[in-house]
């Protein structure tokens, strides 16, 4: 077993994203009669301000400082969302709440081609979610847990390695309680080496039994079972906003951080997202839900963003948002990363399916659909619209030449040829030409019966009209493109 | 600059010469084709100026569009009236190969045929534009060269009077006879004197 830690020491900070924050800015938590700064960034760093420092002293550092409430649960969700992402470097890994994650990655080495290769792809993967993780890697979960978190970004392989890297670590990360804590400075024991030097019987007596199981654990002498993580059958994930947007351009720059967890969860999964879901959550509102539909199974991040940023761009914000979540329920298995089943021509290849992805984002759903001719007798019942069959190959030869002559247009509702709009339309008279043709709509219809003719008006346009029977009224159903 | 890069531009048009370079597809109609110089031109805008959807511009296409339609898709955006399948699958066409858009808006409509043309899925891309500025169209033109597709755009006579970047524009008016067709620009030739295609030749 290997593993790999990702310690997160800035994840208060980290899970706003902060593209328009450069002045000082700071997050505290503690209890709201007394807050106190939780973390800050650079240029809060720079004014004086450190972390359990009070707020109001803070205020009074730096007048500029812009701080807000610490959020515990989105801190949660990221993490959640992080081990999501994760899951397409090992299918085993564990949450280290408040802010880190262990993946096992024995079982990777090969596929992501070694160890370096493989830390610098998560690394890599981290600052492109805008985190700025520690990462360590040792044969014990809690090993390579706690050099992370004592800065220590080694990569151990060998037990006694790791045991001499832990050997120099301040015993303070164990995180003894302090009155243990105390006692250990009492006896000048200040670094975990010091500890492993006293005699075991003795020291469990003395010290909490816990701190040494911990211990033995992270050193590989004794077993540290923990629970995988239990990977959700669909994807989800939240991002709290630090100002309210009011603009969806700033919003599809925050979208961005949740379609490349989604990407890496379906990459886990071999998987490609059928359908998307991006809430705007609103203060005083309920939230703005923008669905968008896809063909064919990507886990394509920028095509996917190039959907998100369709839908934002016809959508108008009713209200500031301050939340958004990204959710795909809907997903199937894809096993290549970008799949198209016939390869479009052309150097700007989209995919047939791309397409009428893009169409439909911003066009509407409805607004883009397939052409189907139906067997069916009656004009109006011969041709609907149909769902696109993205992937199809044309089929065979679909011409009928013993089906009678067929206008190209169809007048959605046929046209009565006495009124007004209808003289407008036509340039009188007409002339038929062919015909008649009749056809008869279903008795479950109705029993009506229609006389079809082909005719032509003064001009030469070339017009399908038909005589209602009984009656004699005149309508126009089509026209000879 | 070298004769021979200068040889290469697609802008420059060698006098005398039926430009065998520019790819074309065939309309199915000899007559036709003679006039077009060999056929629709293909990886280019072509504009069919009407003013009635009645007289046979989209019957013109139909031996094309059934060609085009076998390996890529065939837009139709922005439709004044309902395709009629039946017709279309006499014709070759196969409808299923058909993307029916119904824009909201002119400037969607706009849009969506520079996405369909660009994207090099699509055969042809029929369009019946309101009233598209002379620099939507130069972009169009672009997109159909970058998509290798046919970009077709059914337009009034009026627009006869505007310049457009289209590699072909096409007059249709009706006339006793049959439907006259006047060339009013082509691709590496003059325009050409009106002609009558016949009736039993032009019709759908």
């Amino acid at each position: 077993m290997l593993w790999l830690s990702i310690h997160l020491p800035h994840l208060a900070l980290e899970v706003f994203p902060r593209e328009n924050i450069d002045g000082p800015w700071a997050v505290h938590g503690g209890p709201s009669q007394r807050p106190l700064i939780h973390a800050r960034n650079r240029a809060a760093a720079a004014a004086g301000i450190a972390p359990g420092m009070p707020l109001g002293m803070a205020r009074s550092l730096c007048a500029a400082l812009l701080c807000q409430p610490r959020d515990t649960a989105a801190e949660q969700q990221a993490l959640t969302a992080l081990a999501l992402w994760a899951q397409q470097f090992t299918p085993l890994l564990h949450l280290q709440p408040p802010d880190g994650l262990l993946l096992e990655i024995a079982g990777s080495l090969n596929l992501f081609g070694g160890l370096a290769a493989l830390r610098q792809r998560v690394a890599a993967g981290l600052a492109e979610l805008g985190y700025h993780p520690r990462l360590a890697v040792a044969p014990t979960p809690y090993g390579s847990w706690l050099l992370a978190r004592s800065r220590q970004e080694l990569l151990l392989t060998e037990l006694p390695a790791l045991r001499r890297a832990l050997e120099q670590l301040p015993v303070a990360v164990l995180e003894p309680g302090a009155k243990t804590l105390q006692a250990l400075h009492d006896l000048g024991r200040r670094r975990i080496g010091d500890l492993l030097t006293l005699p075991r019987d003795g020291a469990a007596r003395r010290f909490d039994p816990a701190l040494l199981r911990r211990l033995d654990q992270a050193l590989g002498q004794l077993p540290d079972p923990r629970r995988p993580f239990a990977v959700p059958e669909t994807f989800a994930s939240r991002l709290p906003l630090p100002a309210e947007v009011t603009e969806s351009a700033a919003l599809l720059f925050a979208a961005r951080r949740l379609v490349l967890e989604l990407v890496g969860y379906l990459r886990a999964r071999h998987a490609g997202s059928m359908e998307l879901e991006l809430t705007l959550e609103h203060r005083q509102r309920p939230p703005s839900r923008l669905p968008v539909g896809l063909v064919q199974p990507s886990r394509d991040t920028d095509h996917l963003l190039l959907l998100l940023k369709e839908r934002l761009e016809r959508f108008t914000l009713p209200a500031p948002t301050d939340a958004i979540v990204l959710e795909s329920r809907q997903l199937l298995p894809l096993e290549r990363d970008h799949g198209d089943l016939f390869a479009a021509a052309g150097g700007t290849a989209l995919g047939p399916a791309a397409l009428v992805e893009r169409l439909r984002a911003r066009l509407g759903h409805d607004g883009v659909s397939g052409l189907q001719a139906a067997a069916d007798h009656r004009p109006e019942r011969a041709v609907k619209s149909a769902e696109l069959a993205v992937g199809k190959r044309a089929g065979g030869d679909t011409a009928n030449p013993a089906s009678p002559l067929r206008p190209l247009w169809l007048l959605p509702e046929p046209l009565t040829l006495t009124g007004a709009t209808a003289c407008a339309l036509l340039h009188e008279p007409l002339q038929l030409r062919h015909g008649p043709e009749r056809i008869e709509s279903g008795w479950w219809n109705g029993d009506a019966v229609r006389d079809y003719f082909i005719a032509t008006d003064a001009r030469g346009e070339r017009l399908w009209v038909y005589r209602e029977r009984p009656g004699e009224n005149w309508y126009l159903h089509g026209l000879f493109g | 600059m070298s004769l021979e890069q200068l040889l290469q531009r697609a802008d420059l048009w060698r006098g005398g010469e039926r430009s065998p370079r520019h790819p074309v597809v065939a309309s199915g109609r000899p007559q036709l084709d003679l006039q077009l110089g060999g056929g629709w031109p293909r990886g280019a805008l072509t504009e069919l100026l009407s003013d009635h959807h009645a007289i046979g511009a989209l019957g013109l296409l139909l031996p094309a569009l059934a060609a085009l339609g076998r390996d890529r898709w065939l837009a139709w955006i922005a439709p004044p009236h309902i395709p009629y399948a039946p017709a279309l699958a006499a014709a070759g066409i196969d409808p299923a190969r058909i993307i029916w858009v119904r824009p909201r808006t002119p400037e969607e409509g706009l849009w969506a045929v520079e996405q369909a043309l660009r994207s090099g899925s699509c055969g042809a891309v029929l369009h019946w534009p309101q009233a598209p500025g002379a620099q939507r169209l130069r972009r169009l033109q672009l997109a159909a060269e970058q998509g290798d597709s046919l970009g077709f755009l059914f337009r009034p006579r009026r627009a006869a009077h505007h310049p457009s970047p289209a590699a072909l524009r096409l007059e249709l008016y009706p006339t006793a006879q049959g439907t006259e067709l006047h060339l009013l620009k082509r691709r590496g030739g003059w325009a050409t004197a009106p002609f009558t295609l016949h009736d039993g030749d032009a019709v759908a």
